[in-house]
């Protein structure tokens, strides 16, 4: 049975049981999800439909508005029409832009993802980086400065890093632009809604690079605290497994350091940091709203918050729908990772 | 600069001196090895013996200077062939690890990486031990299967491809020493080798490595806690005591005469078979490392240390025979 170590084998066990299982859990946790927020849209004070329509809009007027959002009737009827709708591919309309919410969420839902691809970058490059130096060598100056700037991470919160940037980087030196996805001279066509990677599948050299200026700052904004804490914890991984004697044979070896650190050290020292990271990015898809309104940056977070105010129903529940399933494929994501990095995890080992 | 090959004196292939190793914790200040001094002969097998926390490990680990990170050689010197290992490059530090001394680590179920195949594990090793020698990666798993093989390991293709957590503690150890022999082309670091593995494999694995250390003409320094292992290997014994070397004696005249106070309790106490278990003790506990008792570190807990001069005074190196010596005042007058 030589074979049954290669990747085939393990990819089979994988389907066999974690993604299996997982894809029927979280699509019964998005079910969950649905109606919980479903049922918190309705029961929360104020009229939507009085909301959608102003203060000096008629009452039959309203009251026929009502009846076609079908509020007149009780919730769980309200539910059952959500769901015939939901399972023929429609979310409602939106009591803000009057679209359907699928439109919508088409329309916003690229300008997170796109941001959350170069936090995720940002976020993940910095990590290793930042985490592996310090871990290597606790003490050191670098540790040190990186404790600092871990509990500014933490006190920070994004947004305010986003003034600080936009302050000194656009305002001060203006090697940055303030706000938008792209400046207004340049067009980049739409096709999968990834600025950056529209202009790449165009040839357009000029938007790209507008493109990613514009994203650097956001990105930053963004990265910076999480970094910080996720490199901490990587540190003290590292910290912690550096002199465990498997790393002292190595040592004992002559093994040269950078590949001890970089690599017999950091692959346990990922088990606990990558879960970690892999919520942190997911949250931004609900947590970005404020520096998108900062930077006025047209993505699924603030199109969500504006439902929220506007007591939108379709809109709140569309977005928190595509909150929970972006959650969920992460958590895959980081499962996949998790069983790759860690052979215990893929063969049931005894630890 | 290189290691020469010549050794300017075959009686001193590994020479440490006047060793003061330090571990620092928040608090306190452990001060684990006092003034120890050891040499090891070319083909030499040296066993150390003492108990749990005598320093043993750390002392192995001074050598090769892979001490955890709270540890600390705070003066003394190390000298393999004509290298001050304190004081030499980076260089020729990482030569006579990667190609000259090995080290076997004490538990085998902590010395392999458990997220890394044994044969991730054995051709790193092998790369670099093997660096100059214009070798690609066939001829180094061919040289990983040929170690498998030399410590008795079944199915070595097999075993290549596992990971740690997939083999037993038995043959984890095997392949602990696979790795060490694979650097050590001169001298074996030995440092318990079979705690954590059951009465019958440590038998084996010390077997093994007897074997493989006389095959291989290697110097080597043992340390275990099975005496009567220690006496069949090795050809001269040092005893440790808090710290410090208390006696040094070929093997058989140690096992035949013990002279310090320490080693007597030490082979009394050890079970026999054939004998009731003995009701000799050591009273008393085992050293507190962050304030060493004044004279004799081993007067509180020795049956003779009641007077003034080994509670007061450090006892010096008493010459008994030619080959013998013992740090004892009974012996000094």
């Amino acid at each position: 049975m030589k074979n049954r170590l290669n990747i085939l084998y393990v990819l089979e066990r994988i389907f066999n049981h974690m993604l299996f299982k997982r894809t029927v859990l979280s699509l019964l946790s998005l079910f969950g999800l649905s109606l919980i927020i479903f049922t918190l849209a309705r029961i929360m004070p104020g009229d939507p439909a009085r909301m959608a329509l102003g203060p000096r809009a008629p009452e039959e007027l309203v009251q026929k508005y009502r009846e076609m959002l079908h509020l007149d009737k009780p919730i769980y009827l309200q539910y059952y029409y959500w769901l015939t709708d939901f399972f023929q591919g429609k979310l409602g309309i939106s009591l803000t832009s009057f679209r359907e919410v699928s439109v919508d969420i088409i329309e916003f839902l690229p300008a997170t993802l796109e941001l959350m691809l170069y936090v995720a970058i940002i976020q993940i490059t910095g990590t290793l980086i930042l985490g592996t130096l310090s871990g290597s060598k606790p003490g050191s100056i670098l540790d040190g400065a990186l404790r600092v700037f871990s509990y500014v991470g933490i006190c920070v919160p994004p947004f305010v890093w986003g003034l600080i940037l936009q302050f000194i980087f656009s305002y001060i030196l203006g090697f940055f632009p303030a706000t938008e996805r792209l400046s207004p001279s340049v067009q980049v066509p739409r096709i999968t809604g990834f600025v950056t990677i529209d202009a790449m599948i165009t040839g357009n050299l000029r938007g790209f690079v507008d493109g990613l200026w514009h994203l650097i700052l956001p990105s930053l904004a963004l990265a910076l605290g999480a970094m910080a804490q996720e490199a901490r914890i990587l540190r003290s991984a590292m910290v912690e497994n550096i002199n465990k004697d498997y790393i002292l044979t190595l040592l004992s070896h002559g093994i040269p350091n950078y590949r001890i650190y970089f690599r017999y050290a950091l692959k346990p020292s990922l088990v606990s940091t990558i879960p970690v990271v892999g919520l942190d990015i997911a949250s931004l898809i609900a947590n970005a709203f404020m520096v998108e309104v900062i930077f006025n940056w047209p993505g699924l977070s603030k199109f969500g918050i504006t439902a929220m105010l506007r007591k939108d129903l379709n809109g709140i529940v569309g977005v928190v729908l595509v909150a929970g399933l972006v959650y969920t494929i992460t958590n895959v994501i980081v499962d996949i990772i998790l069983t790759l990095l860690d052979p215990r995890l893929r063969y049931g080992g005894e630890r | 600069m290189q290691v020469s090959d010549l050794v300017f004196d075959a009686n001193r292939l590994l020479t440490v001196k006047n060793l003061y190793v330090k571990y620092k914790s928040y608090w306190y200040i452990y001060h684990v090895l006092n003034d120890i001094s050891i040499n090891v002969g070319l083909g030499e097998k040296i066993g150390i013996i003492g108990e749990s926390g005598a320093g043993k490990t750390t002392l192995l680990k001074s050598i090769l200077q892979v001490l955890p990170i709270n540890g600390k050689i705070t003066s003394g010197e190390i000298f393999y062939r004509d290298v001050n290992l304190l004081k030499c490059s980076k260089q020729i530090l990482l030569e006579i690890r990667r190609k000259r001394v090995g080290m076997i680590f004490q538990d085998p179920l902590a010395a392999l990486n458990p997220v890394f195949t044994i044969k991730d594990h054995l051709l790193e090793v092998l790369r670099y031990a093997n660096e100059t020698a214009n070798i690609d990666k066939s001829d180094l798993i061919n040289i990983a299967l040929d170690l498998l093989r030399d410590t008795l390991i079944p199915d070595p293709e097999r075993i290549l491809n596992s990971y740690p957590f997939q083999l037993s503690g038995g043959m984890r150890q095997r392949i602990v020493i696979a790795m060490a022999l694979a650097s050590a082309r001169e001298l074996l670091l030995a440092d318990e080798p079979t705690t954590n593995l059951d009465v019958t494999i440590q038998a084996q694995i010390l077997k093994l490595i007897g074997e493989l250390v006389e095959k291989r003409g290697l110097s080597m320094i043992l340390i275990s806690h099975a005496l009567g292992l220690i006496r069949k290997m090795t050809e001269r014994v040092y005893v440790m005591y808090g710290g410090n070397i208390i006696e040094e004696a070929p093997t058989f005249k140690l096992f035949n005469e013990p002279l310090h106070p320490y080693t007597q309790l030490l082979f009394k106490t050890a079970p026999k078979i054939l004998e009731p278990l003995s009701s000799v003790e050591l009273r008393g506990n085992p050293l507190d490392y962050r304030n060493l008792p004044n004279g004799c570190v081993f007067h509180p807990r020795c049956p003779y240390g009641d007077s003034e001069v080994c509670r007061k005074v450090k006892p010096h190196q008493v010459k008994v025979e030619k080959d013998r010596t013992v740090y004892c005042h009974i012996y000094g007058s």
